[in-house]
Formats: structure tokens, sequence, C-alpha cells
């Protein structure tokens, strides 16, 4: 496989790039997929994956095209991709930007690297001891211990090279009665060092599980009329991750978002701070894929848009002054916490939605679900068989947030560190 | 083209290595991939010409009369045994393992090739795209964003072991159009997409449908949100093929069963939906975006018939979760890529055409929705609820249409209801291959679905 340093020597010698980008990773995995608790299928990755941007200016564009340098290419075939690049990035005529300028360059490769056998089979371990002394058992379990090296550098001399631990497990509790047997898909995304979360979450899967048995649909008990609808996890991912985005450049830029600086987003004063690095976060940046060095951004104060956030390219485009860089994780902060008076109306809590929805055009937010808690008081009646909907840029302005907190993380989108759950007042049970 | 040469000069080196790892393994596979993806986006405010999703590596399966373990790598030239023993050992856990037999094969060396019928260069594919996306942007000027986007799948692929030594390449294109609308605050999108294994067909597909993709987002910004209830509803075949996918797809592929997490292991021989539904599922089935020669694990491609009639009949599986239960495997290992797991996975899954006119359908319906365009689903394979989340809605009284569009649309509720209260097919089908499909959250293939016009009663929300 080519080399990074190797890679930038071909690249200098292709006079017709104007600028380029590169980033190489070296990828190690330990996956581990176990029926019940027998292992099933034991996987191990390394592999290393170079991809470059080139970049042509011409007239009064800047045309770019990406590059893919596999195991199958040696020198000669990598010059000969760079050639045909720049023949696409000549018909692509997009306005110039610039790319990100050298501020300063990091090296934050991990000093010892971890036992990635290790890690995933401590992750297994915390996942069955939830399962223990459960009325439910496990089916299924697969855990992905991995491990990333990212070399990023430009033709502005910006160069990084950071690593990044992940863990990602999913697990289906099951629970086996009289009546059809149940289960709830759990998975989990997170940095390291987060076993004994894992443990709790399991425990908690276990119980719900038996809820989802015991379950009844809506109209078999008296829903009451002036319920809380609380949501979490991916839902609260969905709600939160697309405020964050409509203050992207980049919706800002497409004329796809419903908010611009100092409007309102939700009459309920909180604030959304974006940032690159949280410990025990999966996805966790220093920097992002442009080689920006990610500072902290606080995008919505007290519930008012206060920042655009984004990318290079995006940023330049919207004539911001300074470029943020792209974001993994928004921290939700000063918010008011649901009052005793509220805490002690009926609650029904949706504990698993099939797969949650957020339409980001029309708002519309909601979806079927698998299980839900009714609380009211110390009475918990389980409820599944329904679906819930409403209108998030409605809903949003008469939210309120728990006490209790968690960090959700996405391993495509937006982590978010706040409220375990978001109260709502105006969604439909149907 | 045809297969790589880089995978063609490794199957040499595959074939040493699984003679090699032979000597202390019971069974030894290589599994060589060479994917590319030419992308070209024509949009209002960006156009861009990439290679993405590249990827060239290999899984080195073995099975050593414990367990099966896996080793992903970029090469195999000069790879040694003993470095695949290191990657793949586990270090003392007292780590019970599931009881898996040998896989057994037979002997089987062959090459398939099935290229793109009429490949155009990039320019040619820029200039068509360039010319639909300005013809719908100059058509209305609430038209905000115009994206058109070309994407071609090469895919080569080599799979030795002991008794094989099979080699593919295919090629799939996949022709998008993605709208934006914007009326002050109210923004509307609307994406469609044409498929096929032949770059000037697929555009010209594109092209054709270029009107109606404006019609319909400048018809979105008007919409309503449905009044949540039951109704009677006809689906376009996008949303039939949801239907099929998230109902039976998934809680058909066998390593479910495996994991004791399928429901349909009680009802194989049993009626689960309408005598009027027949459902399948393979690569060789339909020729679309999953239509391949042989899996992951090698197995040759198959058409499995599933649902016959109304009557569940066989699932579909990977080589491991067929020999664990005693089947046949049916061709559905897949990986997200050689850095991942196979796992029984759908292909090309459809319910196939029944007798009815459409016309007749919409005119039997006193007060529903035809229901267009998928958008997501998913899927509940062993309690079998369904959700399908589908772009719009268009209402229909007393058999005809009100001209009232409802947006989105969510359907969902027990699989079988659904399947049961299916009371009319229509005469034609179709199989879209623009999908991606995930296992839970993660493991995403590319996948088609489809089926006729269906006639059912759903929950609607």
């Amino acid at each position: 496989m080519i080399t990074v340093s190797e890679f930038k020597k071909i690249l200098a010698e292709n006079s017709e790039i104007s600028a380029y980008e590169i980033v190489g990773t070296v990828n190690e995995s330990r996956q581990l997929f176990y029926v019940g608790r027998e292992l099933e299928t034991n996987r191990s990755v390394k592999t290393e994956e170079l991809t470059a941007s080139v970049y042509v200016d011409f007239d009064e564009f800047r045309g770019s095209s990406t590059v893919v340098i596999t195991s199958a290419d040696d020198a000669e075939s990598a010059a000969e991709k760079l050639k045909a690049a720049v023949i696409k990035a000549k018909q692509a005529k997009n306005p110039y930007y610039p790319l990100a300028e050298k501020t300063e360059n990091l090296k934050a490769v991990s000093a010892s690297a971890q036992d990635l056998t290790q890690l995933a089979k401590e992750t297994a371990d915390a996942v069955f001891k939830g399962e223990e002394g459960a009325e439910s058992q496990l089916n299924a379990t697969e855990v992905f211990a991995d491990h990333h090296i990212i070399h990023f550098l430009n033709s502005n001399d910006v160069e990084h090279e950071y690593d990044q631990y992940s863990i990602f497990f999913e697990s289906v509790p099951s629970y086996d009665g009289e009546k059809e047997d149940v289960e709830l898909y759990f998975h989990k995304s997170s940095g390291l060092n987060q076993t004994e979360k894992y443990t709790d979450d399991i425990r908690s899967a276990m119980v719900n599980v038996k809820y989802r048995y015991e379950a009844v649909k809506p109209e078999e008990v008296k829903i009451p009329e002036n319920l809380l609808i609380a949501v979490k996890e991916e839902m609260l991912l969905n709600i939160m991750g697309n405020f964050a985005q409509e203050l992207s450049y980049n919706r800002q830029f497409y004329k796809m978002s419903h908010f611009k600086i100092d409007d309102t987003i939700s009459e309920v004063p909180f604030d959304m701070i974006l940032k690159g690095v949280e410990e025990g976060v999966y996805g966790s940046s220093p920097v992002d894929g442009n080689g920006i060095v990610l500072k902290e951004t606080k995008v919505i104060d007290q519930g008012k848009a206060s920042a655009y956030w984004g990318n290079q390219r995006f940023g330049y485009y919207m004539k911001e002054k300074e470029i943020t860089g792209s974001y993994p994780i928004a921290v939700l902060e000063n918010y008011p916490v649901i009052s005793e008076e509220d805490k002690n109306k009926p609650v029904l809590y949706i504990m698993n939605f099939s797969a949650p929805q957020l339409d980001t055009t029309s708002g519309y937010f909601g979806g079927e679900v698998r299980l839900a808690l009714l609380k009211e008081g110390d009475k918990i009646t389980p409820l599944t068989g329904f679906s819930v909907s409403g209108n998030i840029y409605e809903a949003i302005n008469t939210v309120r947030f728990s006490e209790e907190t968690d960090v959700v993380c996405s391993p495509r989108g937006i982590s978010i560190k706040g409220p375990k759950y978001l109260y709502f007042d105006q969604l439909k049970l149907h | 083209m045809a297969l790589e040469k880089f995978l063609k000069e490794r199957i040499t080196d595959a074939q040493e290595l699984v003679r090699e790892l032979r000597k202390d393994y019971d069974y030894v596979s290589v599994l060589g991939s060479y994917a590319r993806t030419k992308s070209i986006l024509s949009s209002t405010r960006m156009t861009s010409v990439d290679d993405v999703d590249n990827e060239c590596g290999f899984v080195i399966k073995l099975y050593d009369g414990t367990h099966y373990s896996e080793y992903s790598t970029n090469e195999i030239r000069g790879l040694g045994p003993e470095e695949v023993k290191a990657a793949v050992c586990l270090p003392e856990m007292n780590q019970t393992f599931v009881k898996a037999p040998v896989l057994e094969e037979e002997e089987l060396v062959k090459s398939f090739d099935r290229s793109d019928a009429e490949p155009l260069n990039d320019e040619e594919i820029l200039n068509r795209l360039n010319e639909i996306r300005t013809y719908c942007e100059q058509k209305d000027e609430r038209i905000i964003n115009a994206n058109f986007i070309y994407r071609k799948r090469s895919v080569s692929k080599i799979f030795v072991s002991e008794k094989k030594t099979l080699d593919q390449h295919y090629e799939w294109i996949n022709s998008m159009i993605v709208l934006a609308a914007r009326e002050g605050n109210t923004i509307k999108q609307h994406n469609c997409s044409e498929n096929e294994a032949n770059s000037r067909l697929a555009l010209d597909e594109l092209s054709a449908r270029k009107d109606e993709a404006v019609d319909t987002v400048l018809k979105l910004l008007s919409a309503e949100p449905i009044t949540p209830g039951y109704y009677d509803i006809i689906t376009d075949p996008t949303i039939s093929g949801l239907i099929c996918h998230e109902a039976f797809g998934h809680g058909v592929e066998q390593d479910m069963v495996v994991k004791h997490r399928a429901k349909s292991v009680h009802y194989v021989g049993k009626q689960v939906g309408s005598p009027l539904l027949n459902m399948h599922d393979g690569a060789a089935a339909a020729l679309s975006a999953a239509s391949y020669f042989f899996d992951d694990d090698g197995v040759l491609a198959q058409d499995t018939h599933i649902i016959e009639n109304g009557i569940l009949k066989r699932g579909i599986s990977d080589a491991l979760s067929a020999l664990e239960l005693g089947q046949k495997p049916s061709g559905n290992g897949r990986r997200e890529s050689y850095k991942r797991k196979a796992y029984s996975r759908m292909t090309n899954t459809f319910f196939s055409p029944g007798k009815d006119k459409l016309e007749d359908m919409i005119k039997s319906i006193k007060h529903g929705y035809y229901i267009v365009n998928t958008n997501n689903g998913m899927e509940d394979p062993k309690n079998w609820q369904i959700q399908c989340t589908a772009e719009y809605g268009l209402e229909i009284k007393d058999g005809e249409f009100t001209g009232k569009i409802v947006a989105p649309v969510v359907i969902s509720g027990s699989v079988l209801d659904l399947l049961n209260s299916i009371s009319m097919v229509s005469d034609e089908y179709k199989v879209i291959g623009s999908g991606m499909c995930g296992k839970g959250y993660k493991e995403w293939v590319f996948v088609s679905d489809g089926g006729p016009h269906m006639k059912a009663r759903a929950k609607l929300g």
C-alpha cells in the first residue's frame, strides 16, 4: 500500500493540481459475534485506506475530484488516477474556496496501543453481566472494538495525526413466556471506559423487554388527557441533531433552514454548544475532515440561534469570517429541568420506537411505538402497538428537560450530551 | 470492463494461501473484493465528478473445529499463514462456542461478467445531467435546489476455497433526482430514481421523469398532515416493495432463526397473507441493484420463492446460518464490505404481479389514499410489527382522486393484519434498484425491492 508521504510526492509531480487534501487511515478492529453467550464468529481487521481530494483552479472556478488509492495501486497507477482526477476536476465548475490554513498541527496518536481483543471481551462481559439475574435473556450480541489512526494533510502545510478508539455493540434481549415471545433491539456506540454504563443499559433493557411482553394497546386502558410524552435516545438525537443542522452553513447555503441568527428556535431557553472532543463519546475528534482544529461554538443561546457552523467550503461560500469546522458533538446546557408539578403529572415514556422519524423539511416527528411506559404516580402501565406524532418546530416551544443526563452517540451524525429525556405535551397518540 | 486485473492476479495467491492454511484448518476460503463507484452530481450550487465508496481487500475465513474466524486485510500477496493465524488468535477467555460443523462445498470453477451495455464518458453524463437540471430549475422559481445524480457501481470479486474458484464482475447504474422547493418557511423535498444496467437507458429514463418530479415537489408544498386512522389504501410499486422488504424480507433471514429472533420459524407452511400474495427474493430473481452471480460465501445466486399464494414456504440464508440449520444456502450471504461479516441479507425482493387493473383498484376505494414513493421502514422479525414511511399520499373518494395531498405518511401495525388485508393486486409490477438496507442500524448493502400496486387496509399516521 502506498504511504501518505509517498503519495504526497506523486501528487507534487502533477503540475496541474492547484491544491490537495490527503487522508490516510489505518483501521484495526476486533469483532465478536455471539448467539446467546456462545461465540459464533471471531473477526480481526487490519486495513489501510488513502483518499485524496485534488483541486484544480481554472478561469474563476475551483474544480475538485476525489481519488481513492487502494492496495491494487502502485506509484504508476496512482499517478494515472491523479491525471484522470484532474480531467474530472476541470468538469466541476464550482466557485473558488480556499483550503484550511495552518494554525496548529496536531500529533495526538495514543502512546500505547489498547488491546482491541481485550476491549471487545470486556465489552461482551459487561453486556453479559447486565443479563445476570434477569428474567429475560440475550438472544444475540455483537461487539466491535475499533481503532483508527488518521493522518491528514493538505497543500497549505496543515498536517495532523491522531487516533480514535470506539466501541459499538448491539444486543437483543428477549422474553419468552406463555404468550408470544418478544424482543427489543438494543445498540450503543461509545468511546472507551464505559463498561459500567453498558451493564446498566443492558439491565434496563432486560427489564424493558419484560414490559413489552406485558404491554397492552392504549385502547385497553384509560389514557389521561393532560399527558406529557417523554422521548429519549434516538429520537432525542434526531431532534437535537436537526436543530444543530438547521444552523449549519450547508443548510443555510442551500436555503433549506427554517432559522437564521437571532431567530427564536425555542421559547424554552437552552444552550447548545458544539465541540470536537468529549470523553467517552463515539466519534470524538480534535479536527474535522478538512483539517480545521475544532474549538467550541455556542450555536443556540437560551433558545435563540447564535452562530452558524460547518465545513470549510460552505463557510467560505457563506462569507463567514471564522470558519468553525464540522463538529461531531453537541452539548446541551443551561436548560430548565422539569418542574415537580409536571413530574407528578401522568407521563408516557417512549422507551422504544420501531424507527424514530423526523422529517426535517416539515418538522413531522414520531413513529410506531414498540414499548412505552405510562407512569401515573407509582403505577406503571406498559403500552405497545400505537404511534405518536407531532411537529417538532411547534413542540419545541413547550419542551421540558429531564434532570437526569445521558450521552447518545451517533455513528454517522452528531452525538448529544445533555438531558436524558425531552418532555412534550403537543403530540398525538393514534 | 471485466474482472479487475489486480484480483485476477491474486487468484493463484489465494489458492496457495488456502493450500497452506488447510494444513491447520478444516475449512479455508478467500474472498477478494474490488468495488468502485463513479459518482457524478449536477446540482443548483455544485458539480462533482468523483470516485466514492471504493474498496479493495480480502477476507480469509477459517474453521478450526470449534468456531469460524475471519481476517480482513488489504493484500494477500506475501501474506503467510502464520500472520493470518496470529491475526485471528483469541487469548484464553474460557469461551464456549456455537457448535457449527464444517462448511461442505461442491467443486465449481466459473467466471461471470455483466458490464454496462452502453457506457458514457464523464462529460456526456454531466452534460445530460446539466440539461435536465437547467430544465427543472427554469420551470418554477420555487425550486430552490435541483440535484441530479448518476452513480455507477462496478464490482469485481473472486472466491477461492479448496473446491471452488469463482470470479465475477458486474455493474449497476443508479440515477436520481432530488428536488427541493420553498414557499415562505414551507420547504419540501422530492426524490425519484431510475436504475438500469445500462448508462444511456438510466439517463433517458431519468430525463423522462423530470416534469413529474417538478410537479410533485410543487404539489408537496400544499401537503397537509394526514388525519391518523385506518384507511383503504393502494400502494405504488415502491411502497409494495417496502412492505415486502420490511414485513417478510427481514423476517425470513435465516441468521435471525439461528439467533432465535425470527417468528417466521413457527409459520413455515402456514398462511401469512392473502392468497393473492407471492413473494420472491434472490440475486437471480430479477436484474437489479442486487443482481450478482455468487454471494460473499461463494454460493451461486438463486431465486427463492418465499411466499406462495399467501403461504410461507422458505427463507433466505448465508452459508453459515444454513449450515447451522441444516439447510441448503440460498445465495444471500452478503457483506457491507470486505471489512465486515457476511449475514443473511435480502437482494432483489418483490411481490409478484396479480390480475387486477389499477383503474379498477382506484374505482373500488370509497375513501382512502394512494400511497406513493418509499422513504424508509423498519423490521420487527420477532414480533411482526411494521413501520413504512411514504413520501406522500393522494386522497381518493368515491373511486376518484380529490386532488388533496398528505405528507409524510407512515403505515404501521401488524404484519399479518396488513398482508391478510390485501384484496387486489395489479397486473403490472416494477422492481426498483435504488435502495440500501441495513441490519438493525448498520451493515448497509445495496438492495432492490418492488411489486405491483396493491389494495390493502392499513393504519396511517
